[in-house]
């Protein structure tokens, strides 16, 4: 009996990771296929400023913020039409973008930003 | 008949203009007050400090995490306390970002070998808290979120104006100098945040 269920649990992890593996491949190719020339803009927290305050992008690229202070931001849309996790030091968020939008730190309201689509 | 009207009319509208005037001397003594007690403590950190000449190290080291201190116990009064989101977020930003600030320090200290040491400005830093829990817990609901807002716009000028011209003037050790230049923008954002806050409950 304790032999079985060794042996279930063995084939169940087994399972899991063949599965998770594949689904990690089948993520990469599908990107590199769907946006081959998009771009990612950086936009570094730090000093309680978002830096640059304004980016401007072309459709579909993607806008990476890291968080470079001491203090926990996040970045949070104008009208709070989508928000990202809270971001301690060094956490990253990234964001693809079709549209302009407004942005700021829900926790430091101070603090906001412009993210701008070229057409 | 008409004049006993028009009579009745004065003296009400006279007595409504009259407890509007009154409320609104109140709130100005309040202000007033808050604004003497930021200038005390500043006027306090400065003179204390001037007279030992100068702090060591150690000395600022516990200004530094004391000061930070005071500002997590306001906000977890503020948390018990308020009901308004907007105070209620703005007192989570100060208990984080101060304890954030805090464990920097710590881990600096921890580095140098250096042991915090309580001083007089720390003292007088302390004596001040004390006076204004009392004055805060004496208060509730909109009442409580005005003072709390006003007093966090005035601790943050002095704790602003103490760390620009004397804890960092005044730190020998680069790394603890570069640290307290570092939370400066963090400071004033918190300033920043309490006075939008400040116009917007006093509407
Ligand atoms: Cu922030």
């Amino acid at each position: 009996m304790k032999r079985f269920i060794i042996i279930t649990i063995v084939c169940i992890l087994g399972l899991l990771a063949c599965t998770s593996k594949n689904d990690k491949s089948n993520q990469d190719t599908v990107t590199q296929e769907a946006v081959p020339a998009a771009e990612t803009k950086r936009v570094e927290i730090q000093n309680m400023q978002f830096n640059p305050q304004q980016v401007t992008v072309a459709p579909g690229d993607t806008v990476l913020f890291i968080n470079k202070d001491i203090v926990t931001h996040n970045v949070t849309e104008e009208n709070k039409a989508w928000a990202s996790k809270d971001l301690p030091t060094n956490q990253e968020f990234k964001i693809k973008v079709d549209t302009s939008f407004n942005y700021y730190c829900s926790l430091h309201p101070v603090m906001k930003g412009k993210v701008l689509v070229a057409k | 008949m008409i004049f006993f009207v028009t009579f009745l009319a004065i003296t009400y509208s006279n007595n409504k203009l009259k407890y509007k005037t009154m409320k609104k001397l109140k709130n100005q003594g309040f202000i007033q007050f808050v604004l003497l007690l930021s200038a005390l403590l500043f006027y306090g950190l400065e003179s204390k400090a001037q007279k030992s000449t100068t702090l060591t190290d150690p000395e600022i080291a516990s200004v530094a995490v004391t000061a930070n201190q005071i500002d997590i116990d306001y906000a977890n009064i503020a948390l018990l306390r308020s009901k308004n989101a907007e105070v209620l977020n703005f007192a989570h930003t100060m208990a984080n970002d101060h304890k954030a600030i805090i464990d920097q320090a710590v881990a600096l200290v921890t580095k140098l070998g250096v042991t915090p040491k309580t001083n007089a400005v720390t003292k007088s830093l302390l004596d001040g808290e004390k006076t204004t829990i009392k004055k805060l817990k004496a208060k509730k609901g909109v009442a409580f979120d005005k003072a709390y807002i006003s007093n966090e716009v005035a601790y943050h000028k002095a704790v602003i104006g103490a760390v620009e011209t004397l804890l960092i003037p005044q730190a020998k050790n680069a790394e603890l100098k570069a640290l307290l230049v570092k939370v400066m923008p963090a400071l004033k954002e918190h300033l920043a945040h309490a006075e939008m806050l400040n116009k917007s409950i006093n509407k």
